[in-house]
């Protein structure tokens, strides 16, 4: 007995995210996923992001302050909003029990270059059971601020080992645990510390360590408490050298409202503590320096409902009782607190919405 | 460190003290929804905006993972 292969489909996606920092971002994706043979599917996916971002504007205006030299051999252009593409291409493969994946993918935009590089097996044990999963996820980026005169590299290694057990006919969990290793430059290139002492005030380039090792560890379990509806809760703990520690707390609600529709709720709750060199206000010049929002401390709340609905013959609706068709979508509300202002936007919280709509076609 | 012993710990126990489901006993494990990444591509996406808002990231589901049916 073989593990299933991805379906084989197109599916198309039209996202779509807002937030009251004033950054407005859409992105439609399409992703191709196509067998081989038996044993071997091939996916291919192209994503665009166009980000339209006041709140960038408001970041290049800051950066007048420092006086930053036209950028010779950075990403120097005449327009601070982004347009990212990216590109992935890879091959799964079963070898009777065992699945092996692999993965290569490449993001670019004006300013930034990013190359991933990701491997996966997994191995089933006690009749499917049980199912051990190892990973690894190369990280090679390039950042090349248009402010700047430097261009800069961050490489990240990631190793990822879960286990999936089957705890019952109606209960299975898994445990993550994931260990990331971060050198280089980790910042984006825009921010800016200000020193105020009095009525002295300077602007400087943030300075962070130049390496991060980071750590997670996470459970989740999926309850079906009925026939049609599936309880999912979560919690996993994070914690870094740079002195961040989290935790998170999801719980999702699926259930099949009719025989092809379906609906998902989630909510997810998330705390963390601040790095320890981060500070809302430098008075002085140090060898550390930070002002990021998400080295601060604080929380965030996550809340989103998604359907998707299976094309059927009962449907007298055209494009709805085409049964190759599944159609999806989702409205999520995201809110996050820091527990000292946004550097650039001088708010203590974002609240962003998130509208997505697609479909996939059974090929 | 602790919590690294324990989720250790708590990774064998999972192993060796679960009652094996055999493959016809699985209706309600097929479902789809009991799954825990249904959709990857949505799953890659909503990671995205969250590591970019948040200072953690990682042991949210190994890529590829799955309930081990079918």
């Amino acid at each position: 007995m073989t593990q299933e292969l991805p379906e084989e489909e197109i599916q198309v996606n039209f996202n779509s995210y807002f937030d009251n920092f004033r950054l407005n971002v859409i992105y439609p994706t399409i992703n191709v996923t196509k067998s081989l043979d038996k044993n071997t599917s091939v996916t291919g996916s192209y994503l665009v992001d166009a980000i339209s971002s006041a709140s960038m504007k408001t970041k290049f205006q800051v950066d007048g302050i420092t006086s930053a030299t036209t950028n010779k051999y950075g990403g120097a252009d005449d327009t601070p909003d982004e347009l990212r593409h990216q590109v992935s291409l890879g091959v799964t493969r079963n070898f009777s029990d065992v699945t092996v994946s692999a993965n290569g993918m490449y993001s670019t935009e004006h300013d930034y270059s990013s190359r991933t590089f990701t491997a996966n097996i997994s191995i089933p044990f006690a009749k499917k059971n049980t199912v051990l999963q190892l990973g690894y996820a190369g990280n090679f980026d390039k950042i090349f601020p248009q402010t700047r005169t430097w261009t800069k590299d961050r490489t990240t290694n990631s190793f990822n080992f879960g286990l999936t057990q089957i705890l019952s006919k109606k209960i299975v969990t898994q445990l993550d645990f994931s260990l990331t290793n971060v050198d280089g430059y980790m910042l984006d290139g825009y921010q800016v510390v200000r020193i105020v002492n009095g009525f002295f005030l300077k602007t400087l380039e943030p300075v962070t360590p130049e390496k991060r090792i980071r750590k997670a560890a996470g459970i989740r379990t999926n309850f079906g408490i009925s026939r049609l509806s599936t309880i999912l809760l979560g919690y996993r703990y994070y914690w870094d050298t740079w002195d961040i520690r989290s935790h998170t707390a999801e719980a999702q609600f699926k259930t099949h409202l009719t025989e092809n529709l379906n609906m998902i709720f989630s909510y997810r709750q998330y705390i963390q503590t601040r790095a320890y060199f981060f500070k809302e206000i430098y008075t002085e010049v140090e060898p550390l320096m930070a002002v990021d929002s998400k080295l601060n401390s604080g929380y965030t709340n996550d809340v989103s409902l998604g359907f998707s609905y299976k094309g059927n013959k009962e449907n007298r609706i055209p494009v709805l009782n085409n049964e190759k068709l599944t159609f999806l979508g989702s409205i999520g509300f995201y809110h996050r607190h820091t527990d000292s202002p946004d550097w650039a936007m001088r708010m203590n919280d974002l609240y962003a919405y998130l509208i997505s709509l697609g479909f996939k076609i059974s090929i | 460190m602790k919590l690294f012993y324990f989720f250790i710990l708590f990774l064998f126990a999972a192993l060796s003290g679960c009652a094996v489901v055999q493959p016809w006993e699985r209706e309600r494990l097929s479902d789809p929804n009991m799954m825990f990444d249904e959709n990857p591509i949505q799953k890659g996406i909503k990671e995205h905006y969250i590591n970019i808002r948040e200072g953690s990231e990682g042991g949210n589901g190994s890529q590829g993972g799955g309930c081990g049916c079918g």
